[in-house]
């Protein structure tokens, strides 16, 4: 009787507990939230690039290739690519040399230099929607105290605006997207370059060498993985950037700032073009992909010629 | 001395370029329409009013928006940090087939864009007739949270020493007894640091929130930042003023916590 009773209970307990089962209990949780929300929506998405769905009908006929060749064969996506390709590449190049600037200059250890430090990230925690809203309220062409600013400076002239053509309303972006994301990129950098061996240096200073010598031949090489990482991090992030844009300028003017991610958004919740919008989609994932590994290649290439 | 002046300009310089847009949205919630709206603007504002938040607040209703995004936030963190802690201890302490495959499935997330599963996820909701609810917004705000809130976790939990874990074996702990007396307890600032990441992220989401609701009573605080601009104007000074409610909590947790993540969350990714 007193078998029967614990018998199963310890069993269950062993069941538990035991080694091998232990841990896949633990990421079961986990595993089954990434499984269904993103593993098996990412799969449905390419799945509905080959239908045609729409939210209406009921029946969704197989479509195979007609999307992609309907979505290619038109000038809106690649107009769209070549926007983005813009827009990420000038942001990374300006939020590295912004960030280099600001972390050499930490890193010379002024006064004050703790201060900036502790709050150099703030732009950075700041909501997306927030930093979009009020760079639009700072540029904007009659109250726009920026805008003001550089008018009476005369670096642009009276009754400008910087929302009416799609290159100014690009740099308009641009600009509050660095602003928010060079403080990352400096206190990474400036992590970095605080460990730089110091005794190299000096070394290298002992040998005649100038101090732009020892940045070119000991600071950058040194500093260049950070780099990397800090790029690969905001191509990522900027790649699929949405929010910002989406306060900012809303894909505006004519389409003109229009990135993937607007097109996507909008072609699914908008036009509800749920296929189409999963196409593009698709092709925005491999796009990204394509950038990524060809940038490897280069860099791998230049690598192996320096080494030579 | 040359040297000194340059370096004090250039610091200004950053300081004023970093600082200047908060300042700005301070200065215009507390402003009054007419120096708001005043050519050229005024830096620094003629009289202060509360007017801007008192509009806020009882004309645009942001409390209901602050109350959703916090039903919202406070779930989704309370779940993804919870089913990531154990995620984490398996993924960073214990041996099994296919923690390289789990490992790596985490960081490949980070690399996705999620308007890539942003329609199936629409779809997902409509037929689970979620649309327009708050399950809509909390549980793929959960699936985004947990591979991050692991990769973080698994970071603290390397840090613990191991003797701890082995000691506690010895003493006749069972595995669970041991993650949950000896293991946790020395990670809570590891897990605080992780939830507020968590929390600061899932507090200020625009694309599902703004995609998947679109009735005005359950809209978040980010989304009902929209409520301001009208067909012909927009209400700066309120927009500004919300934007302060929403900027507080994020930029007072994240600095908060701020030196347990900068480190971990580019190694977790570069891994």
């Amino acid at each position: 009787m007193l078998k029967a009773e614990n018998s199963p209970k310890t069993a269950i307990k062993s069941l538990l507990y035991k080694e091998s089962i232990f841990p896949y209990l633990l990421i079961a949780p986990g595993s089954v939230a990434l499984l269904l929300f993103i593993a098996y929506p990412m799969i449905t998405n390419i799945f509905m690039s080959f239908f045609d769905y729409k939210l209406v009908q009921i029946i969704k006929p197989f479509v195979f290739l007609d999307n992609y060749i309907q979505v290619l064969s038109s000038g809106r996506i690649w107009e769209s690519l070549v926007r983005t390709i813009t827009w990420t590449g000038f942001n990374i190049l300006f939020m590295n040399i912004l960030g280099l600037i600001v972390a050499i200059f930490l890193a010379t250890g002024f006064r004050g230099n703790t201060v900036i430090k502790a709050t150099i990230l703030i732009p950075w925690v700041l909501p997306q929607v927030v930093t979009g809203y009020t760079w639009s309220l700072m540029l904007s062409q009659d109250i726009g105290v920026v805008n003001h600013m550089l008018q009476s400076l005369g670096i642009v002239p009276p009754n400008f605006s910087w929302f009416q053509s799609g290159g100014l309303a690009m740099t308009a972006v641009i600009i509050a997207n660095v602003w928010r994301g060079f403080p990352f990129f400096a206190l990474m950098i400036y992590a970095k370059l605080s460990t730089l061996p110091r005794d190299q240096v000096e070394a290298a200073r002992i040998d005649g060498a100038n101090i732009k010598d020892v940045f070119i031949h000991i600071t950058v090489p040194y500093i260049q993985s950070t780099i990397k990482t800090c790029s690969l991090l905001a191509f990522i992030w900027t790649f699929n950037a949405y929010d910002i844009l989406k306060v900012m300028t809303n894909g505006g003017p004519a389409e003109e700032t229009l990135t993937l991610s607007l097109i996507v958004q909008r072609e699914a919740f908008q036009y509800y073009e749920l296929s189409r919008a999963a196409t593009m989609s698709v092709v925005m994932f491999f796009a990204m992909f394509a950038i990524l590994a060809l940038l490897k290649g280069i860099m791998d290439l230049s690598a192996r010629r320096n080494d030579r | 001395m040359k040297k000194n002046i340059v370096i004090y300009f250039i610091s200004a310089v950053i300081f004023i370029f970093t600082f200047f847009p908060f300042y700005w949205i301070i200065a215009t919630s507390f402003k009054t329409p007419i120096d708001i709206y005043k050519v050229p603007p005024a830096i620094i504002p003629g009289s202060i009013t509360f007017e801007n938040y008192i509009t806020a607040f009882t004309k645009n209703h942001i409390d209901v928006f602050m109350v959703n995004s916090l039903i919202v936030s406070v779930p989704s963190v309370f779940l993804s940090t919870l089913i990531s802690v154990f995620g984490a201890y398996a993924a960073s302490r214990l041996a099994f087939k296919g923690k390289k495959v789990f490992k790596a499935g985490l960081v490949s997330t980070q690399f996705f864009p999620m308007i890539v599963i942003l329609i199936p996820l629409f779809m997902l909701c409509r037929i689970l007739k979620l649309y327009n609810s708050y399950m809509a917004l909390i549980l793929p705000y959960i699936a985004t949270q947990v591979p991050i809130s692991i990769l973080l976790l698994s970071n603290y939990f390397a840090d613990i020493p191991r003797e701890m874990e082995e000691a506690a074996r010895i003493d006749g702990c069972s595995r669970m007894q041991t993650l949950m007396k000896v293991i946790l307890p020395l990670a809570v600032p590891g897990i605080a640091a992780t939830s507020i990441y968590s929390f600061v992220q899932v507090w200020q989401e625009y694309l599902i929130a703004s995609s998947f609701i679109s009735n005005q009573s359950k809209f978040t605080l980010t989304v009902g930042l929209s409520t301001f601009q009208g067909q012909h104007a927009t209400d700066w000074g309120g927009l500004m003023a919300t934007a302060v409610v929403i900027a507080l909590p994020a930029l007072f947790l994240f600095t908060s916590a701020q030196q347990y993540f900068i480190n971990n969350l580019a190694g977790g990714v570069k891994e």
